[in-house]
């Protein structure tokens, strides 16, 4: 662990870094701190423990089940009891891993999902782990946030009003809320002061700069027009039981694009900014795809082309999935996308894009070949080759070894009651780049990654403060699920922390490009991604270790750019701040 | 010499009692064996005569027919031989009327009925086939044909569930027939259930004894586990086979997906130089250029592809990604406006097809059916639905009209009359 070494922090300004700001802008690196509630854990290093050297040379990668480490267990409710097989009820939950309250320590949200009446739907309060030196606390009923007004889906978390401390949408069924941070521990429910609640059945959404105003506006995906009085009832082929109805059943419903007037309110600006009426849509991240500083959109839609949204600078969009690649297959058929993550796993400075499918539908690699064109590689990766049989959601790219080369951690399960060709209960799976082609990674029989679970959220961040990335699930009626990083660093893992000043302050569409004896290795801030979750936003490098130090240039949001030099020797996160000029 | 009296008494009863036995014998032979020995004869003969319709035997099966006891008593039997003559030699209204004077006898009612349906089914009409079948069926429920024959006509016509559930009688009561196994993977297969498909083609193969037919049988189970992403397993049933260009396209794609790059593109050169046409060859040999980035090689390929396949959308949609990748930003709207407009017409085929599944008996739903081929460049299928529609209302106008259009257009497409089912019965 070494955010105690914070205070010795020595990096090299340049050109317009002033380190000395970081630390006042930053005041909560001496304060992150490792979760010690579990005793073995205090008194092993991850790289000595438990398992025996045996087994450890056969797994390449481990995770330790930290679930106790929440205090107490939680589990994402869908309210299936009351018998409406309502879609929504498999749309799940998502996790989000933040630090709310700026004490350098990641903490938690999980939503609650809810429960369903005849004819109305009530939340499930979420909870907000706090991470304390105890482990992770639940204090939604002290945030604030134990609403149970929202049936709710997913966590998507900006510092919208830049004032340092992380906001919150939650999606659901029967309206959003936005919460503001007080930052006194507490959220603001401030849903009608911005501008009311979004309808219907909201899943993910991806905040982002769109229009170039230094703050931050959002796109919100929706689903389909399921409701009390359009609830169909579809009967399973395999057994003529009632279940749940497939997406084809329902009508799309249109997104929303919302900017930020910078007062606190949030425009509907989806028709001017040129968003399609239609779309299923469960997954969206929002990217720069083609180097030109602006901020496109992702869509994952549900059984219908994806979206590719073209951002011209000022929040107008051009939709362009099928001419640039990534609105189908290699079939040229619509699959059933959830999950989506950008990377750039080839490490040619584009970022690609990543999508988890339904089952018999290989999930999709577009690598980024320039000026936003994808092409289509799940065949010639190994993708197509894991099998047709999961149904993918909560999904991320991380370098879990620190080797240079991503991993794609994708958690799974079905959506229907009654399956046939795939189990309900799937496992989650981790493929590691080898170079050319991602490889599943194998783990013991009784690990998290061998066991089937009802898959839905993820989340990635380093809860424990010790350099490596984690991982948070979200099951469906199953408790949520923490899993602690212990895969020994291959190469020197870097957490870089940008805060913006001329852009957002979250910097999301920050490009950070790192030079080093191995290569050039990009890396992009997004908004959104993964399944109705939010990861950590910090970039992560990793570094050969040939140098005593790292160089890497930072593209910002507002144009600006600027160089730095890091000592390797420097404990992380490096807090990187955007030049003023 | 002492005397045998008693003997010569006992030869004098013996001569008389010998007689007597004979003549009871004579009698019983006569009243008894001889009307089974005539009955066992005849029902040889009579097998004889289906074993020769089976195998198309004219000669051999009239022959049965002229060597069947000329008694009423057999006359069933031979109504329904001189049916099965007509059948071959496509007398079909001959063969109905003969096949309609077997019903009523326990022995040929059910074959007789089985046979009709045929008949109907061949001629496409498939209400017609089913009644007789399903007649058939109630007759003698252990009618494996005619089983066979109903799940035939219930895949022209679209009653997929129908199909499975006759198919899964036919494997109970022919369990050395590989027909049935192939036909419920190709079903199965139909409808996506790659798994269960995988079984049945596997029971067929464990059945057939053909080797061209065991190559078939390969390469469609092939196809099912290359959708199953099982490429190895895959690759172990393609190996070996006569080279075709499916199969070469087949491994293609699983070399590709195995990391195998220069035996996928050794395998798509060679389907292209057995079938330069080959829809998938092209598709994937212009998908593999593209991942090269050689966009000129992939555009030249794909507007090949796009004179042999006009109304395939993938190729266009294809064909649009390369040209926006090139700068023809005009260009390329136009095929992709061109690939929706087909990608739309084939979701609502799917949707009809779908719908009839739902609607065994609906002769517009064909009709439709047959209308949306149409349009998709299909003429087959088109001519296939447009008579699956007649078959089930011969006064549809609309369906009659088309079909006649069709085949005005397409000449030689009217004396195509087998149904894809009956050739997968009958390989």
């Amino acid at each position: 662990m070494n955010h105690d070494r914070c205070a010795s922090k020595q990096l090299k300004f340049q050109h317009a870094i002033l380190f000395g700001w970081m630390t006042l802008l930053w005041t909560s690196c001496a304060e992150r701190k490792e979760v010690p509630s579990d005793p073995i854990a205090n008194r092993i290093s991850p790289s000595e423990s438990t398992i025996d050297s045996t087994a450890q040379q056969e797994y390449r990668f481990r995770f330790s089940d930290r679930t106790s480490w929440l205090d107490p267990g939680f589990s994402y409710r869908n309210g299936e009891e009351a018998g409406l097989f309502s879609i929504v009820e498999s749309l799940g939950g998502g996790v989000g891993l933040f630090d709310y309250d700026r004490d350098g320590a990641l903490d938690l949200l999980a939503t609650g999902g809810g429960k369903f009446t005849i004819q109305e739907s009530r939340g499930h309060p979420c909870a907000l782990f706090r991470n304390v030196q105890a482990g992770l606390k639940d204090v939604a009923v002290l945030s604030g946030l134990d609403t149970t007004a929202t049936y709710t889906h997913g966590v998507s978390v900006a510092d919208f009003d830049n004032d340092g401390f992380q906001d919150l949408l939650l999606t659901g069924f029967g309206g959003s809320l936005l919460y503001h941070n007080l930052g006194d521990g507490t959220f603001r429910d401030i849903t009608q002061d911005a501008g009311g609640p979004i309808p219907g059945c909201s899943t993910s959404a991806a905040w982002a700069d769109f229009d170039g105003d230094s703050d931050l506006d959002i796109y919100v995906a929706r689903y389909v027009n399921w409701s009390f009085a359009n609830n169909p009832v579809c009967t399973s082929p395999s057994n003529g039981l009632r279940d749940i109805c497939p997406p084809s059943s329902f009508d799309a419903v249109s997104h929303y694009l919302f900017l930020n007037d910078g007062s606190g309110k949030f425009l509907d600006a989806t028709r001017e900014s040129g968003l399609r009426a239609d779309g299923k849509g469960l997954g969206v991240v929002s990217v720069d795809i083609d180097h030109d500083r602006d901020l496109d959109i992702y869509v994952a839609n549900d059984t219908t082309d994806n979206f590719l949204y073209i951002n011209d600078g000022k929040g107008h969009f051009a939709e362009a999935g099928l001419l640039h690649g990534v609105a189908r297959d290699d079939r040229g058929l619509p699959n059933g996308s959830m999950g989506v993550a950008a990377y750039d796993y080839d490490n040619d400075s584009n970022l690609d894009l990543w999508v988890a499918n339904y089952e018999r539908e290989a999930f999709a690699l577009y690598r980024n070949i320039g000026e936003g064109q994808f092409q289509y590689v799940s065949r010639s990766t190994g993708i197509t080759a894991l099998g047709g049989a999961f149904v993918g959601f909560g999904t991320e790219f991380c370098d879990f070894d620190s080797d240079g080369r991503p991993e794609i951690v994708c958690t799974n399960g079905h959506v229907i009651k009654y399956p046939t060709a795939a189990p309900r209960q799937q496992t989650p799976i981790l493929v590691s780049y080898d170079g050319k082609r991602f490889v599943r990674q194998a783990f013991p029989s009784n690990d998290y990654f061998s066991t089937p679970h009802e898959g839905r959220g993820l989340a990635t961040g380093d809860i424990n403060g010790d350099g490596r990335c984690d991982i948070v699930f979200s099951n469906l009626n199953q408790p949520i699920r923490l899993l602690v990083n212990e895969t020994k660093p291959q190469w020197i893992p870097v957490q870089l922390h940008l805060v913006g000043t001329r852009s957002s302050r979250d910097a999301i569409g920050a490009s950070v490009v790192m030079e080093t004896a191995a290569g050039q290795t990009t890396r992009q801030i997004v908004g959104g991604g993964s399944y109705l979750s939010h990861s950590d936003r910090d970039v992560w490098l990793s570094c050969p270790g040939a140098e005593e130090s790292i160089r890497f240039r930072i593209y910002w949001p507002s144009g600006v750019e600027s160089l730095h030099e890091h000592p390797l020797s420097m404990s992380n996160p490096v807090l990187v701040l955007e030049p003023f000029e | 010499m002492p005397t045998r009296p008693t003997i010569s008494k006992g030869k004098r009863i013996g001569r008389w009692g010998i007689l007597i036995v004979a003549a009871l014998v004579i009698g019983f032979l006569l009243a008894v064996v001889y009307p089974w020995y005539l009955s066992v004869a005849n029902q040889r003969v009579f097998r004889n005569g289906l074993g020769a319709y089976q195998r198309g035997d004219l000669q051999s099966l009239e022959n049965s027919l002229g060597q069947l006891n000329p008694s009423s008593e057999f006359d069933a039997k031979r109504h329904l031989l001189q049916g099965l003559v007509y059948m071959l030699k496509r007398q079909e209204r001959d063969a109905l009327e003969e096949l309609g004077q077997a019903i009523g006898d326990v022995d040929t009612t059910s074959d007789a009925l089985m046979y009709s349906g045929k008949i109907f089914h061949f001629t496409k009409d498939y209400r017609g086939a089913e009644q007789m079948l399903l007649a058939s069926i109630n007759a003698d429920p252990n009618n494996a044909e005619a089983h066979r024959l109903l799940s035939a006509t219930y895949y022209d016509t679209g009653a997929f569930d129908n199909v499975l559930k006759h198919l899964a009688r036919v494997i109970e009561l022919d369990p050395i027939d590989m027909r049935p196994w192939r036909l419920r993977g190709l079903v199965l297969k139909d409808f996506e259930k790659y798994d269960e498909a995988v079984v049945s083609y596997q029971g067929a193969l464990e059945r057939v004894k053909d080797a061209r037919v065991k190559e078939e049988i390969s390469e469609e189970l092939a196809d099912c586990l290359v959708q199953l992403r099982r490429y190895e397993d895959a690759l172990g049933y393609l190996t070996g086979l006569v080279a075709t260009p499916d199969r070469k396209v087949l491994q293609s794609e699983c070399f590709q997906s195995l990391g195998q790059f220069e035996d996928a593109e050794k395998c798509i050169a060679e389907a292209l130089v057995i079938d330069e046409k080959n829809l998938r060859a092209l598709t994937l040999k212009a998908s593999q250029l593209m991942e090269r980035n050689q966009l000129e090689g992939a555009k030249s390929t794909l507007e090949r592809a796009t004179e042999y396949y006009p109304f395939e959308f993938n190729i266009r949609l294809l064909l649009a990604q390369i040209l926006t990748r090139m700068g023809d930003k005009e260009a390329a709207t136009v095929q992709e406006a061109k690939a929706k407009e087909l990608k739309t017409l084939r979701d609502r085929f799917t949707k009809l097809h779908i719908d009839s599944i739902n609607n065994p008996n609906d002769a517009n739903l064909r009709k439709e059916l047959g209308d949306a081929a149409q349009q998709l460049g299909m003429k087959d299928a088109a001519i296939s639905w447009y008579r699956a529609a007649l078959g089930m209302d011969p006064q549809n106008s609309e369906a009659s009209r088309s079909l006649a259009e069709l085949l005005a257009s397409e000449p030689q497409k009217a004396t195509n009359s087998d149904a894809p089912s009956i050739d997968k019965l009958n390989p």
